[in-house]
C-alpha cells in the first residue's frame, strides 16, 4: 500500500509538471495560431482599406504615404480585433478566403499607382566625367581634367506638359567672394551653365510644341553630343561653329509615317539668334529661324538621311552679318557596323564690307562595336573662312570599353595638321572615364 | 530480369535527358506579347520600330505602352539581339541617351517578366515580351511573335 503511495506520490511530483507542460505549449501553439490568423485579417483588411480608399477617389489617384498606411494599419487593427471578437471559432469567414484570391491583381494595381505617383514626381538624372589629356604640343602639360558634372531635372505633368532642364558644371566650377562688403569675387573658376531649360506641349505624334532654352536641332552631333553616349569627348571641328550651340526660343516638331514603315521627323524654330545674351535681351529685333529634317526609312538597321537650314538676317556675333547656313547629315548601321557623317556650310554677307564669308566643315565616322568593345575612326575637316590657309584637318581613333550600360571607359587619339604655316600641327590624346548617372 | 530493369531505366533515362533538354531549349524562347484586345496587325519591323522609339502610336490612336526587361535579364539580350540587332546594354544605353538628348518620344518601363506580363495583360495599349513559357501561362494576352535563339 505504502509502495502505491509512494509511487503515486513520485508520479505527481514528476508527470505532472510534464503534463501542464504540454498543456502550455498547446496553449502557446493555439496562442501563435491567432496570432497569425490575425495578422493575415490585418493585412486582408489592410490591403481592403487601401482598396476603398482607392475606389472612392479613383480620379484622383490617392497617393500613399507611410502616414495614411499607419492610419490604415491603426484602423484595421480595430476592425481585426472586433472581428476576431466576434467570431471566435472560425477567425476567417468563407469570403474573406475567396478575397485572398484577388490579392494579386490588387498588389499589381497598387503597384502601378505607386509607379505613376513616381512618374509625375520630379526625375533626377545626369552624366559624369574625368579626363586624363596629353599632348605633343610645346608647353602643353599633361593634367586631369574634371570636365563635366550635369544634372538633369524633368518632370511630367498632365495634359501632356513636360517640363526638361540641364544645369551644367564646367571644370569643377568655383566662386569665392572677398567677404569684404565689396561684392567682387576672390575666385571664379570653370563655369555653370544653364544649358537646358524647356517646357513641352506633346500633342500629337504629328505635332508638339516646346518653349524655352534647347540645343539647336542641326545634324546629328548638335543634340547627340553626351559624354556616355558618344564615342568621343572631342567633339567633330566644325560643330558649334557653323549652326548655333543653343536656340533661345518656341520649336514645333513631330513625326509622320509617310508610306508603311518609312517616317519623316521634323523640327522647325524661331529663337533669339546668336545675339541672345543670357537668356533675358536679344539685342535686335530680327529672330533667327531654323528647320531640320529627318528621313527615317526600313533599311539596314538604321538608316536617316537629313538636312538642315538655319537663317539669321541680322546676327549679332557676326557683326550683324546675314547669316545663312545649311548641313546634310547621314547616319547607317547594320550591325556591328555603324558609319556616320556631316557636312554643314555657313555663308556670312556683310552689308558694309563688301567680302561675303564662308566657312564649312564636314567628318565621316566609322564605328566598329563587338560586345562590350567599340573601335572607331573619324576624318575631320573645318575650314573657317573662304581662305585655305584656315583649313584644319583631323584625324581621330578611339576606342570604348562598357563596363556596364551607364558607365564607359575612353581612349582617343587626335592629329591635327593646319594649313596655316604659322600654327604647328601636333597630336594629343584623352583617356576618360564617363557615367551616366539616371537609372 | 535485371537486363530487362537495365533497359527499362535506360530508356527512362533517355526520356528525362529529352525533356530536360527541350524545357531548357523553350526557355531560351522569347515572345512578344500584346494585349488580347490589340487588333492591329504587328510585324517583326513595326515592333523593331517601337523599341527603337520610331513609332510610339497604335491604329487606333492609341499611345503604345512599352515594356522592357531588365538589362541582366537573359530575355532581353535575347530580344535585342534578335529585333534590334544590338545587345542589351546598347539598346539601354539608346533609352538613357533619348532621355538626356531630350528627344525621347515614348517612355520606357522596366520591369521584370512576371510584372510585363500582367501589366499587358491589364493594359490594351501594352507592348512587352517575356518568356514564351511565362507568356503560354498568362491570360488576356496574344502572342504576336516568338523568338528563337
Amino acid at each position: 500500500m505504502k509502495i502505491i503511495f509512494y509511487i503515486t506520490c513520485i508520479v505527481l511530483v514528476i508527470v505532472k509538471p510534464l503534463v501542464a507542460k504540454s498543456v502550455d505549449n498547446e496553449r502557446v501553439n493555439q496562442l501563435e495560431k491567432r496570432i497569425t490568423e490575425l495578422e493575415l485579417i490585418v493585412q486582408l483588411l489592410i490591403k481592403q482599406n487601401e482598396q476603398k480608399s482607392i475606389l472612392l477617389s479613383d480620379k484622383q489617384k490617392v497617393s500613399l504615404t507611410v502616414d495614411k498606411n499607419l492610419t490604415h494599419s491603426a484602423v484595421a487593427n480595430e476592425k481585426a480585433i472586433s472581428n476576431l471578437e466576434s467570431n471566435s471559432k472560425n477567425s476567417i469567414s468563407t469570403n474573406e478566403i475567396a478575397d485572398f484570391s484577388s490579392e494579386p491583381e490588387l498588389a499589381v494595381y497598387l503597384y502601378e499607382d505607386l509607379s505613376e505617383e513616381l512618374n509625375k514626381s520630379i526625375k533626377i538624372a545626369g552624366y559624369a566625367d574625368v579626363e586624363y589629356r596629353g599632348s605633343m604640343e610645346d608647353g602643353v602639360n599633361e593634367e586631369f581634367r574634371m570636365h563635366h558634372l550635369s544634372l538633369f531635372f524633368s518632370k511630367q505633368f498632365d495634359n501632356d506638359v513636360k517640363f526638361f532642364s540641364e544645369i551644367e558644371y564646367e571644370d569643377t566650377p568655383k566662386f569665392e567672394g572677398l567677404n569684404d562688403g565689396s561684392g567682387e569675387l576672390k575666385t571664379s573658376t570653370g563655369k555653370i551653365f544653364v544649358e537646358a531649360i524647356n517646357f513641352d506641349w506633346n500633342y500629337s505624334q504629328h505635332l508638339n510644341v516646346r518653349v524655352g532654352r534647347f540645343f539647336t536641332p542641326a545634324g546629328i552631333w548638335s543634340e547627340d553630343h553626351y559624354p556616355p553616349f558618344v564615342t568621343t569627348q572631342e567633339r567633330p571641328l566644325h560643330i558649334r561653329k557653323i549652326f548655333p550651340q543653343l536656340v533661345d526660343g518656341m520649336s514645333l516638331f513631330g513625326s509622320s509615317e509617310l508610306t508603311s514603315n518609312h517616317f519623316f521627323n521634323y523640327i522647325t524654330y524661331i529663337g533669339n539668334g546668336e545675339s541672345n545674351v543670357s537668356g533675358k535681351k536679344d539685342l535686335n529685333s530680327s529672330k533667327s529661324v531654323g528647320f531640320k529634317g529627318d528621313y527615317e526609312a526600313p533599311w539596314l538597321d538604321d538608316f536617316s538621311l537629313g538636312f538642315t537650314l538655319y537663317r539669321d538676317n541680322n546676327d549679332s556675333s557676326n557683326n550683324n552679318a546675314e547669316k545663312f547656313a545649311h548641313g546634310y547629315h547621314i547616319k547607317l548601321r547594320q550591325g556591328n557596323v555603324t558609319f556616320q557623317g556631316e557636312y554643314a556650310k555657313e555663308e556670312l554677307s556683310f552689308e558694309n564690307i563688301g567680302e561675303d564669308n564662308i566657312s564649312d566643315g564636314y567628318y565621316a565616322q566609322f564605328l566598329y562595336q563587338f560586345k562590350q568593345w567599340s573601335l572607331g575612326y573619324r576624318y575631320d575637316v573645318f575650314d573657317k573662312t573662304n581662305h585655305d590657309i584656315d583649313k584644319i584637318t583631323r584625324n581621330s581613333l578611339f576606342i570604348n570599353y562598357h563596363l556596364n550600360e551607364n558607365f564607359i571607359l575612353k581612349g582617343e587619339y587626335h592629329q591635327d595638321s593646319n594649313d596655316d604655316l604659322m600654327i604647328e600641327d601636333y597630336n594629343y590624346y584623352i583617356l576618360s572615364v564617363t557615367g551616366y548617372l539616371g537609372r | 530480369m535485371i537486363v530487362f530493369l537495365q533497359k527499362q531505366l535506360k530508356s527512362m533515362l533517355l526520356l528525362l535527358t529529352i525533356f530536360v533538354l527541350s524545357s531548357s531549349l523553350r526557355a531560351q524562347q522569347m515572345a512578344v506579347v500584346v494585349n488580347v484586345n490589340n487588333t492591329d496587325e504587328i510585324t517583326a519591323k513595326m515592333i523593331t520600330q517601337i523599341y527603337s522609339d520610331k513609332r510610339n502610336f497604335w491604329a487606333t490612336g492609341h499611345k503604345i505602352l512599352l515594356f522592357e526587361l531588365p538589362v541582366k535579364d537573359k530575355g532581353r539580350e535575347i530580344f535585342s539581339e534578335a529585333l534590334l540587332n544590338k545587345s542589351a546594354m546598347a539598346s539601354q544605353a539608346d533609352w538613357s541617351n533619348r532621355y538626356v538628348k531630350n528627344t525621347i518620344k515614348n517612355k520606357v518601363k522596366i520591369k521584370p517578366q512576371k510584372l510585363v506580363a500582367k501589366f499587358v495583360s491589364i493594359y490594351p495599349s501594352a507592348i512587352g515580351y517575356i518568356p514564351l513559357l511565362v507568356a503560354e501561362k498568362q491570360e488576356n494576352i496574344k502572342i504576336v511573335m516568338v523568338i528563337n535563339k
